[in-house]
């Protein structure tokens, strides 16, 4: 899905070539544009902005005041600097005022589209699990004592939201303008979520003194209020999921190879990246996977073990040279490289 | 073309790069010698009849690794070691398919004026 990269500058023309030179990118990110660094604020506001584009010189509001409160207000949303006063000090202001790419004018859209992919796809980097239960996997984050930004987008509604850990502790939440406890409370309150990690956290301010336990405890007996169900402790919750986990030593990792472990393997050594679906065997994929391994061979790269197929539809599919095909589905945010090369891996061994 | 490609193909263990046309013409490299890359044995107008409907696609295979893109009405084909980032690869692909797509057609604002 297309991320919203929001560009301020005061100059109009600037702006106007900025948004059609990356409408060429759109597959990737879409741009929307404010002329001034108060006009951006309002823009951060109401629109889901996943990175922000600022000049610094502008007449109402400057680059590194607008960065400031960005850090301040939006602390997940990363900000890249431009400028014509390209100066060593001016770098040095911009990385310390918590910009994470600067820019030198004149430049190529090119430049600035390349900065702006490279952000986003950073963003990604820490993984994606999906559809499950925050809580369980916020405890993790507590007792593993990282330092990551995590945000998190309710299922059904498509509400986003931003929860800041140092060091396992639980700093600040941010959903929407609410900030605090009080978006933590309303994060935690939501029973699907698709969770992004992103290693660092903006900011050291505490704004959330209560620990994780509490919060998430509050948050469900807030929920039960309005729901009038019977609560469902953290912990207990934390113990069935531990229980749930397969283990892969000893004979379990002899099996390995075996078609029905397939699944369990890969979900032990992705967990909720694996974004698996389904698997199967199915001969429509035959001819497809010999014309592959026909076209590998033919540009010597050796024999076919595994091919990854993405035609934009709901699911990507891995397949693997089988009588039949094995076809093994997977959400396209499924950690892609990491499969592969588990199943490679797999390949070479069976 | 080698302006478009040349960032890719700097990056660490990429191997080569290869641009098919829809009628399974090679349109990238022109020249007639390829090093390990033999085109000219692939039946491409077959090979393409399988990628049809394919966003884009990705081949681990005993040597090396293939990554697959549908570039407009063309395929980007694009051999890594072992050792490649496929990311940086997918990210390189990202910035050069607008270029490839605008490559036939004018320029358009590319470059920002100094403030």
């Amino acid at each position: 899905m297309s991320k919203l990269v929001l560009i301020v500058d005061d100059d109009p023309v600037v702006l106007n070539s900025l948004k059609q030179g990356l409408q060429r990118y759109r597959e990737t990110f879409s741009a929307v544009t404010a002329d001034g660094g108060k006009k951006g604020l309002k823009q951060l506001r109401v629109k889901p902005v996943s990175l922000v584009v600022t000049d610094l010189k502008m007449p109402d509001m400057d680059g590194f005041d607008l960065l400031g409160r960005v850090m301040e207000s939006y602390p997940d949303i990363p900000v890249i600097i431009m400028t014509g006063y390209d100066t060593p000090e001016m770098k040095r202001l911009a990385k310390q005022g918590g910009a994470v790419g600067y820019i030198a004018k004149p430049f190529l859209v090119e430049e600035l589209a390349r900065k702006i992919i490279t952000v986003l796809r950073k963003e990604s980097e820490g993984g994606t699990l999906h559809g499950v239960s925050s809580g369980i996997f916020l405890q993790l984050i507590e007792m593993e004592e990282r330092t990551c930004t995590i945000r998190l987008k309710e299922t059904r509604r498509g509400q986003k939201g931003a929860l800041f850990f140092k060091d396992g502790e639980l700093l600040d939440a941010r959903f929407g303008n609410l900030h605090g406890v009080e978006a933590a409370y309303e994060i935690f309150s939501w029973d699907e979520v698709s969770i992004s990690i992103q290693n660092g956290c903006p900011g050291n301010n505490r704004k959330i003194e209560e620990d994780l336990q509490a919060v998430l405890l509050e948050a469900m007996r807030r929920k039960d209020e309005l729901s009038g169900e019977s609560p469902m402790s953290a912990s207990e919750e934390a113990g069935t999921d531990a229980e749930a986990e397969p283990d892969f030593s000893g004979e379990e990792a002899a099996r390995w190879g075996a078609e029905p472990d397939l699944r369990n393997r890969i979900e032990f050594e992705l967990g909720g990246r694996a974004g698996l679906q389904e698997i199967y065997g199915d001969e429509k994929w035959d001819g497809y996977v010999a014309a592959f391994d026909e076209l590998a061979r033919a540009l010597g790269a050796g024999k076919l073990k595994v091919a990854f197929v993405d035609k934009e539809e709901q699911h990507c599919k891995v397949l693997l040279p089988h009588v039949p095909t094995t076809v093994i589905e997977v959400t396209p945010r499924c950690s892609r490289d990491r499969l592969i090369e588990i199943l490679g891996r797999r390949s070479s061994r069976t | 073309m080698d302006k478009i490609f040349k960032e890719l193909l700097a990056v660490n263990e990429v191997r080569g790069v290869l641009l098919i046309a829809s009628n399974g013409k090679v349109r990238y490299p022109k020249s007639g010698h390829l090093g390990s890359l033999l085109p000219g044995s692939v039946d491409w107008p077959a090979m393409l009849g399988f990628l049809a409907g394919i966003h884009e696609a990705e081949f681990l295979c005993e040597h090396l690794r293939i990554y697959v893109r549908k570039a407009e009405d063309d395929w980007l084909l694009v051999l890594m070691g072992p050792k490649a980032s496929p990311a940086m690869v997918r990210l390189n692909c990202d910035i050069l398919l607008p270029l490839l797509k605008e490559r036939n057609g004018t320029k358009g604002l590319l470059r920002l004026f100094k403030r």
